[in-house]
C-alpha cells in the first residue's frame, strides 16, 4: 500500500517544452494564470577568463515543479480552517468548500504550489490527478512528458529507483516540509548559485 | 502590494490598540486595590480603553476585507493546534472581549475590586499573545525576506510608538495632567529614536527590496525602493516635529481641548511612516501570479 506518493523529476532530461504544464492545465481546466505545475527556466553565468582565454560559464536548465504533497505540509499546518488535508496515501488536498480565501497558505508554501483561483475565490493546487491514480492511471504531467523526465510513485520506491536528492538550486531546503520529491540534478545545478543564476521566466510561472 | 491594504490596516490598528492598553496598564495595576479611582482617572481610563476597544473592533472589521469568503470566517478558530493565524484571531477576540468587560466594569463604577485587576491582567496577557501571534505568523521560512527577529522587533516598536502617541492624543483633554502626557511623549521620543536607528542600520539589511538570503521559488519583490526612503523621511519628519512640539510644551492645545498642533502633526507623520513601512513589508513577499 502506498503511504506517501511523490514525484521524480529528471532535470538532466527536461528540455523545458512545458508539455507537463499544459497537460495539467488542460486536464484540470485551469483558468488563465493559474498554474498547478510550472517550468522554471534557471539561467546564469556568462564568460570567465581562464589563462588568456575567455570561456563560457553559462548555467542553464529547467525545473518542473508542482505541489510536492509534503510529508510535513506546512500549508495545511498554517491553514486556520483546516481546509488543507492529507490523504492516507500522502496526497494533499484543498477543500475549496471550506477555504476562506485568506491566502495565507500561499505564503506558507516554500514551493509556491498554492495558487489563487479567481473562479472559486479560493486557493487551488495540484491534486496529483487522484481520480486517475485511484483508477490505476497516471498524473497528466507525467503522462505528457515527451522526455520521460517525470515519474511518480511511492516515495520508498522512487528512492530505490532514483536516489534521494531533493534539492537543486533554486529550490528551498527540503527540511522545511519533507517534500514528496526526488530529483536527478542537471550537471549545471551544482554551480548555479555560485554563478549567480536566477529564474529567467518569472512572468510565466 | 496595495492589495494587502486590509492586512496593513488590521495589523496597525491592532498593534496601536494593544500598545495603548499595555502602556496604561502598569499605572492602573499599581494603584492600590480597595480604593476607588478618582473621577478624572476614571474618565481617562474610559477614553483610552474606549479607543482601544474601537481600534480592535475596526481591526477585526477590516480583516474581513482580505478574505474572499468572509461568510466562512466563523471557522477560523478550527486550527488552534498548529495555525498561528487561528491563534491570532483567537487572542484578538479574547483581547476585544476582555477590554469590553473592563470598560463595562469601569463605566459602572467597579474600580476598587480585585476582579477588575484580574480582568486587566488577563487583558494584558491576551493583548501580548495577540501581538506575539501576529509577529509569529509572518515568521515563515518559506518567505526568506521576512526575518523573524526583525519582524518581532518592528511590530513591537510600532505597538509602542503608536500606542503611546495615540493614548497621549486622546487623553490630551482638560482632565489630562501634563506630567503624565509629557511622560507619554517622552516615551514616544525614545521609541521613535529606536525605530529610526533600526530603519537606518537594520532595515537595509533585512527589509529592503533585493534581499534574497536563500534560494527561493518566490518571485522577486516588485516594490519600489522609494517606499523605504519615503518611510524613513516620514519617520524622521515626525521625530523632528515631535522634538519641536516637546520643546514648545505643546502637550495640550491652547484652548485646553486635545493635544497641541505640533504633536498632532508628529503623530500623523509617524502613522504615515508606519503605513508605508507595512506596505513595504508585504511588498517583499509578492504572491506568484499577482
Amino acid at each position: 500500500m502506498v503511504t506517501q506518493y511523490g514525484f521524480f523529476f529528471n532535470a538532466a532530461a527536461c528540455s523545458g517544452c512545458k508539455a507537463c504544464q499544459v497537460a495539467c492545465k488542460d486536464r484540470n481546466d485551469l483558468e488563465p494564470g493559474v498554474l498547478w505545475r510550472r517550468v522554471y527556466e534557471v539561467t546564469g553565468g556568462g564568460w570567465e577568463k581562464k589563462g588568456d582565454v575567455w570561456v563560457p560559464s553559462v548555467v542553464s536548465y529547467n525545473v518542473s515543479m508542482a505541489c510536492n504533497h509534503c510529508e510535513k505540509p506546512v500549508c495545511g499546518l498554517a491553514c486556520p480552517v483546516k481546509a488543507i488535508t492529507k490523504r492516507e496515501d500522502g496526497i494533499v488536498f484543498v477543500d475549496t468548500g471550506a477555504c476562506i480565501g485568506c491566502r495565507y497558505c500561499e505564503w506558507a508554501c516554500p514551493y509556491t504550489a498554492l495558487r489563487f483561483d479567481a473562479r472559486t475565490n479560493t486557493v487551488s493546487k495540484c491534486n496529483f490527478c487522484y481520480d486517475a491514480i485511484d483508477a490505476g492511471g497516471t498524473p497528466a504531467c507525467v503522462a505528457a512528458c515527451p522526455q520521460r523526465a517525470l515519474d511518480f510513485g511511492d516515495m520508498s520506491e522512487l528512492r530505490k529507483k532514483y536516489g534521494d536528492v531533493r534539492q537543486i538550486f533554486p529550490l528551498p531546503d527540503p527540511a522545511q516540509t519533507e517534500p514528496g520529491l526526488i530529483i536527478k540534478p542537471h550537471r549545471d545545478a551544482a554551480r548555479a548559485a555560485e554563478r549567480g543564476a536566477e529564474v529567467a521566466n518569472w512572468e510565466e510561472v | 502590494m496595495l492589495k494587502e491594504w486590509p492586512l496593513v490596516a488590521f495589523t496597525i490598528a491592532g498593534q496601536t490598540a494593544v500598545g495603548a492598553f499595555l502602556l496604561l496598564f502598569p499605572l492602573l495595576v499599581l494603584s492600590p486595590a480597595g480604593t476607588a479611582w478618582s473621577s478624572a482617572a476614571r474618565a481617562k481610563v474610559l477614553v483610552v480603553w474606549g479607543m482601544t476597544f474601537g481600534l480592535v473592533v475596526i481591526a477585526a472589521g477590516l480583516s474581513f476585507f482580505h478574505l474572499h469568503h468572509p461568510f466562512r470566517a466563523h471557522r477560523t478558530l478550527a486550527n488552534l493546534r498548529t495555525s498561528w493565524l487561528s491563534r491570532e484571531i483567537f487572542f484578538e477576540i479574547a483581547f476585544m472581549a476582555l477590554v469590553a468587560l473592563a470598560l463595562l466594569l469601569v463605566a459602572t463604577g467597579h474600580t476598587s475590586g480585585l476582579f477588575l485587576r484580574a480582568v486587566m491582567g488577563a487583558t494584558a496577557v491576551a493583548g501580548l499573545l495577540f501581538l506575539v501571534s501576529m509577529a509569529r505568523l509572518y515568521a515563515l521560512e518559506s518567505v526568506p525576506p521576512w526575518d523573524p527577529a526583525y519582524i518581532g522587533l518592528s511590530f513591537f516598536l510600532t505597538t509602542a510608538i503608536l500606542g503611546a502617541m495615540a493614548m497621549a492624543l486622546v487623553t490630551g483633554s482638560p482632565s489630562g495632567d501634563r506630567s503624565y502626557l509629557s511622560a507619554l511623549w517622552t516615551a514616544s521620543f525614545f521609541f521613535i529614536a529606536g525605530d529610526l536607528l533600526i530603519a537606518v542600520f537594520v532595515t537595509p539589511v533585512y527589509g529592503v527590496v533585493g534581499y534574497r538570503p536563500a534560494p527561493s521559488l518566490r518571485p522577486p519583490a516588485r516594490v519600489s525602493r522609494l517606499l523605504y526612503f519615503g518611510r524613513l523621511g516620514l519617520l524622521a519628519g515626525g521625530f523632528v516635529v515631535l522634538i519641536k512640539g516637546m520643546a514648545a510644551n505643546d502637550v495640550i492645545a491652547a484652548g485646553g481641548r486635545g493635544p497641541g498642533p505640533l504633536l498632532s502633526v508628529a503623530f500623523g507623520l509617524v502613522l504615515a511612516s508606519e503605513v508605508a513601512g507595512r506596505f513595504l513589508f508585504y511588498g517583499l513577499a509578492p504572491r506568484p501570479g499577482d
